[in-house]
């Protein structure tokens, strides 16, 4: 697939006009490396898993609200209830399909919002260096030095408990990483001779750094996005837990938080079990994502 | 090389100053030259002479922590110096541009060459986006570079270097400047294609009207395409000469020794002469001559005093004691 292919028209006793190269864009070879990643491709698949159980849950399940089955409280896994029932009689694997959703927003809003305060600081404070990488770096260094959770669980208290309010603040405390990485990275770009032929060739600063700086600084961010999703997915989960999620709907924090509330954990271990492994598929495949994205942009890493 | 040329690039009684460990150095001092338009001028000196910073001074692209604090840089009358950023930025690419030593490291790996060359135009003119991919496809045929249409959406890592270093010239010459700053443009390649490349920047030369000053180390290229020649020790100009005056009959004691480190055909019988000795660090900067503790004519008087750059004739200059200003001016 990779060879090099010969012009087919070759005439005997001529010689093959060209030898052609295939062509390779960075984007191509990146599909290229990664397909051949199993890790990376098991990742892929699970997110893709959850995202079309996110989006079809309302096909597959119904949403559980109020009281469910009554008559059937507290059953374990069986034919008809897959996952079993809760304490009120509602299917647990309603709630693991629709916690999904929840999960998954979660994961990347706060994804995002991590992306759109790190990226920046961390670009700058690399790039320019000086003053504006102190100012940058400190505020960094503060944020990772807080004392995350209690904090964490005041502003779920401040702001109300709503999925997007638990989303934003995890974002808000999980984006000192991506400064830090993209910071590094920067600073590594910065001195390349590519970006001093840029800049000998007049072009704008800011197309420096957000075009060739950002660009190339691109990998390892996209790296650590996946891990913070799988991490805020369990911040979550641990907020949702400890009652600061959004009763409206449902988390797999909140079934766990359900079970541990109305005290019929240790008889209805369903109750636990099968939130727990969709949170541990999810983490695991974003985790997988990220080590297969990594290997296949980092050709030190690949495996033959 | 009459002197009613037209300059392009003069640069007067330049002083860049460096810091380092909140201490300051000069790293390049009095540098005062001239280049005349279609003209060729060299810059040799060994690493760390100043050959790059000079470079660098002139294109305005000095580390943060380095600055020109003395003089005037003039390409085509304005004072560089004195413009604002913005100003002195779009100078940059289109009047005047630099080509690198590493050409394998000179093209941003995430964008196809013609997405470089493409933005380059028009970031500098007002060319439409087909417009200025024609001109890019002309710009690498003219550089040389065989299937331009197909080069043209390849990505950096599928160009040998030689190729990239064409590419780096197209984008040098794209919008016809007035010089071309080449930082030992041929120092990383194979012979073969030095001479090639080199080749090249003189055609190009005549077809663009543009002048260019050449920065190397080896004074075989110097020989080659040079028409003026300065020579740089430690920060500052010793010798400054016509490129056949200065092979014949070098003056400072430097260039001799320069010259008689190269190796020749056919005298390989004798071990190559060398220089003893490093430049000085810059924090042991010599009082009198910065030479002194090197050459082998040294007297008590160089090692006091600094000599100042002498004219000996017309277009020869040297900072030597050995020459009192006998026939010229003092610089």
């Amino acid at each position: 697939m990779e060879n090099t292919t010969l012009v087919k028209e070759n005439v005997p006793g001529s010689l093959p006009l060209s030898i052609q190269q295939p062509r390779t864009s960075p984007l191509r070879e990146f599909i290229k490396h990664f397909r051949r990643n199993r890790l990376g491709v098991i990742g892929l698949f699970g997110i893709l898993a959850l995202l079309l159980l996110a989006v079809f849950a309302p096909a597959i399940s119904d949403r559980p609200t109020g009281y469910g089955d009554v008559t059937n409280m507290l059953q374990p896994p069986n034919a008809q209830y897959w996952f079993g029932t809760d304490s009120v009689g509602l299917s647990i694997f309603d709630q693991v399909i629709w916690g999904t959703r929840v999960s998954l927003y979660v994961g990347l809003t706060s994804a995002v919002i991590s992306i759109l305060i790190g990226v920046p600081i961390g670009l700058l404070s690399g790039y320019y260096g000086g003053r504006v990488s102190h100012i940058g770096m400190a505020i960094t260094d503060i944020f990772l030095t807080l004392p995350v959770l209690p904090l964490m669980i005041i502003m779920a208290a401040v702001l109300g408990t709503g999925i997007s309010n638990i989303a934003i603040i995890i974002g808000l405390f999980s984006w000192p990483q991506i400064a830090r990485v993209t910071r590094a990275e920067t600073l590594a770009i910065r001195e390349k001779q590519y970006i001093e032929a840029a800049r000998a060739i007049g072009t704008k600063e800011s197309k420096i750094i957000f075009r060739h700086v950002l660009l190339n600084a691109f990998p390892p961010i996209l790296v650590n996005m996946t891990i913070i999703m799988g991490t805020s997915v369990l911040s979550e989960a641990g907020l949702s837990f400890l009652g600061l999620g959004d009763p409206m709907s449902w988390s797999w924090g909140t079934i766990l938080q359900n079970a541990h509330s109305t005290g019929v954990i240790i008889h209805a271990w369903w109750l636990a079990l099968f939130p727990s492994i969709a949170i541990v598929v999810l983490v695991l495949s974003f985790n997988f994502l990220g080590i297969g994205i990594n290997e296949a942009l980092n050709p030190r890493l690949r495996k033959r | 090389m009459s002197r009613d040329k037209p300059k392009v690039l003069e640069v007067k009684h330049v002083k860049t100053r460096i810091k380092m460990e909140s201490k300051e150095y000069a790293i390049i001092e009095e540098i005062d030259f001239h280049v005349d338009s279609k003209e060729t001028v060299g810059i040799v000196g060994e690493s760390g002479c100043g050959k790059s910073m000079t470079a660098l001074s002139i294109m305005g692209l000095l580390p943060e922590n380095a600055s020109v604090s003395e003089g005037e840089i003039r390409l085509q009358g304005t004072n560089l110096l004195t413009i604002s950023k913005d100003a002195y930025r779009k100078k940059r690419g289109k009047e005047m541009s630099m080509i690198f030593q590493e050409p394998m490291s000179s093209l941003n790996p995430v964008y196809t060459i013609g997405f470089q060359l493409i933005e380059l135009l028009r970031e500098h003119t007002t060319m439409s986006k087909a417009k200025a991919k024609k001109k890019a496809i002309e710009m690498l045929q003219t550089v040389g570079i065989p299937r331009p249409h197909e080069v043209i959406d390849e990505y950096p890592h599928q160009l040998s270097g030689g190729m990239r270093q064409r590419v780096m010239i197209a984008m040098g010459l794209a919008c016809n400047p007035d010089i071309l700053i080449a930082d030992e443009p041929t120092t990383a390649l194979d012979v073969t294609i030095q001479a090639q490349i080199l080749e090249l920047m003189k055609r190009l030369q005549e077809q663009f009207d543009m002048a260019i000053l050449l920065i190397t180390h080896d004074l075989g290229v110097v020989a080659e395409v040079c028409d003026r020649v300065i020579v740089m020790y430690a920060g500052q100009i010793v010798e400054e000469a016509p490129v056949l005056t200065l092979f014949e009959s070098p003056n400072h004691p430097y260039t001799k020794g320069l010259i008689a480190s190269t190796p020749k055909i056919g005298e390989g019988k004798e071990r190559l002469h060398t220089i003893e000795g490093t430049v000085p660090q810059l924090s042991e900067m010599p009082k009198g001559c910065r030479f002194a503790t090197r050459c082998s004519e040294v007297t008590e008087r160089c090692i006091r005093e600094s000599p100042p750059l002498v004219e000996l004739s017309e277009q020869v200059r040297c900072r030597c004691w050995l020459y009192p200003k006998t026939s010229g001016v003092s610089v």
